[in-house]
């Protein structure tokens, strides 16, 4: 009798959990890229999606969000995008709609999409050399190949 | 009589002729820039000897071809401030070192000896303790890097880096390293024909070895055990994996091997045991596993419905809480001639193959791909009764995932 109340009480705490609609901390070396498998360890480059029914989907690399929504899944469930903010990856993810975005080869992200988001065009600049493309917006990501 | 002083000087002219081609021996001790300097006075081809103690430098250039022996106990400290060797030529040969304390920086992959844009180099029988990367080749081609042990203690998920880590190379001979530690054990990325022979990597934040993009690779006789999320090889063709030990990589997103897109590959005479998830497959293409042994893991397999051409002959699968797992109906995959410890049938012509197919899949392990989270119940009398039921009116699993020689008796391997 204990046990299914502890069951239900868990089903409880997981439906409440899973009813907001906001951003969920990624557990780094412990959350797995919902594209590619892969765990996510690197900090500069994660990014996460909340769907309307607030799960989330978290990626290590914008190449595998991209290619995941390319694949049509969740296509008008989605929220809000987020993505890490490559000059401050303990900090606040940013919005991915509004983040401008580099490529290059010298990002060496976990899954060779390599591309870096910033808040803002100018702040890229420390990144150096080996930039191929930017500063891009978010329309111009759905049309490069990766 | 008269011959003697033309040979005498014959011979002579032949030793200063030797004298000159023999490459020196020089010793090095430990004091301030000790090692940059005696490269710069060193000529190519010479022996440095560094002499046991502490040498506290960094970012050390290595631009011509010079062995470099540590006799005794050299320990080469970069004290956080930098990278210890750079080897920008050919042939280096760097051997019997400790080499320490890298910087960690997020702009520069900070490596103790990192290979930069050379061939033939050979690192053997060093110590790399506390850096960010220990070995760590870029455009590098027919390199040996043996009997090394890669240690760090340090914990830094973000810029932690592997322990030997090649990145556009070809043709590198990788063997008898142990591994701990690092982010990732071994970590190839668009490297070609190479070898991984006989290496121990454990306990790694990540993964044991980690392919991306490398083709016609081998390994073989390694042991992956205790990683964060054992081993993965990705976006690959031509992967050989033979004679490998798998075990104990345990977690919620951990498997004993992780195989995507992965075409063309054999996977032969290995061993998994005790994973959360022997072999997970997705995208595969004409893979075949043969001749291994699934022992003590949650799911021996997950075959997801994107694999195709994938053959399972002649495994044993021995007490895993699901042998098969999948996520369609379709099945462009054969299973045939495995022996499956939970198949209940029998052999009437005594030819020690089952007389009716076998199905691996249990309905528990279809409804659990479905809701995770429905693996509470596992093993309630609940389920007992949907495993009754479903054998006797098959409607949920996937009919067409079956073993139709499944064999009777443990195979040998």
């Amino acid at each position: 009798m204990q046990r299914s109340m502890l069951i239900c009480l868990i089903a409880a705490g997981m439906g409440l959990a899973a009813c907001k609609q906001e951003f969920q901390p990624v557990k780094y070396g412990y959350d797995a890229c919902t594209y590619c498998k892969m765990t996510v360890m690197d900090k500069r480059f994660a990014a996460e999606i909340v769907t309307k029914k607030g799960r989330t989907y978290v990626f290590d690399d914008m190449a595998c969000l991209l290619s995941y929504m390319k694949a049509g899944e969740n296509g008008r469930d989605i929220a809000a995008i987020f993505v890490s903010n490559y000059n401050n990856p303990e900090g606040k993810f940013l919005d991915a709609y509004q983040a401008v975005y580099f490529r290059g080869e010298a990002f060496k992200s976990p899954m060779n999409g390599n591309y870096a988001a910033f808040a803002h065009g100018s702040a890229a600049a420390p990144a150096g050399g080996g930039l191929q493309e930017g500063p891009l917006n978010w329309n111009d990501l759905q049309s490069t190949k990766h | 009589m008269k011959n003697v002083p033309v040979f005498l000087l014959l011979s002579a002219a032949l030793l200063l002729e030797t004298q000159a081609g023999v490459a020196a021996a020089l010793k090095v001790y430990p004091t301030a820039n000790s090692i940059r300097n005696a490269i710069q006075a060193a000529g190519a081809g010479d022996t440095l000897l560094l002499q046991p103690g502490t040498y506290r430098e960094h970012d050390i250039v290595i631009p011509k071809r010079l062995v470099i022996t540590g006799s005794g106990r050299a320990v080469i400290d970069g004290e956080h401030k930098g990278q210890v060797f750079i080897i920008t030529a050919d042939a280096v040969t760097i051997q019997g070192l400790q080499v320490q304390n890298t910087g960690i920086s997020s702009v520069t992959d900070m490596a103790g000896i990192r290979i930069a844009n050379a061939k033939y180099v050979a690192v053997r029988n060093n110590k790399l303790v506390n850096n960010t990367y220990g070995i760590y080749l870029q455009n590098a081609e027919g390199c040996t890097i043996t009997g090394n042990i890669i240690h760090s203690g340090v914990q830094n998920e973000v810029n932690g880096g592997n322990g030997i880590h090649a990145w556009k190379c070809g043709r590198l001979f990788i063997k008898n390293n142990v591994v701990s530690g690092q982010r990732d054990g071994i970590y190839f990325e668009f490297v070609t024909d190479s070898r991984i022979i006989a290496n121990r990597s454990h306990d790694n934040d990540r993964y044991g070895l980690h392919f991306m993009f490398s083709h016609n690779n081998e390994y073989f006789g390694n042991t992956f055990m205790d990683n964060g999320a054992g081993v993965a090889v990705m976006f690959s063709k031509g992967v050989y994996m033979h004679d490998n030990e798998f075990r104990h990589n345990w977690g919620d997103a951990s498997y004993g091997l992780l195989l995507k897109e992965i075409a063309d590959s054999r996977i032969v005479h290995n061993r998994f045991t005790k994973n959360t998830v022997g072999i997970h497959m997705e995208g595969t293409t004409r893979v075949a596993v043969q001749h291994n042994l699934f022992q003590d893991n949650g799911w021996a397999l997950r075959v997801m419905a994107s694999c195709s051409g994938s053959n399972f002959v002649e495994n044993n699968f021995i007490g895993n809480s699901f042998d098969v797992a999948t996520n369609g109906t379709e099945m462009l995959n054969v299973f045939s001639n495995n022996y499956w410890d939970k198949y209940d049938g029998y052999d009437l012509d005594k030819n020690n193959i089952g007389d009716v197919p076998y199905y691996p899949v249990s309905v528990y392990a279809v409804i659990t791909e479905k809701i995770p989270s429905a693996m509470i119940l596992y093993r309630s009398f609940f389920t007992g009764i949907i495993e009754q039921v479903e054998k006797v009116m098959p409607s949920v699993i996937p009919d067409k995932l079956k073993d139709d020689r499944p064999a009777m008796k443990k195979l040998q391997l």
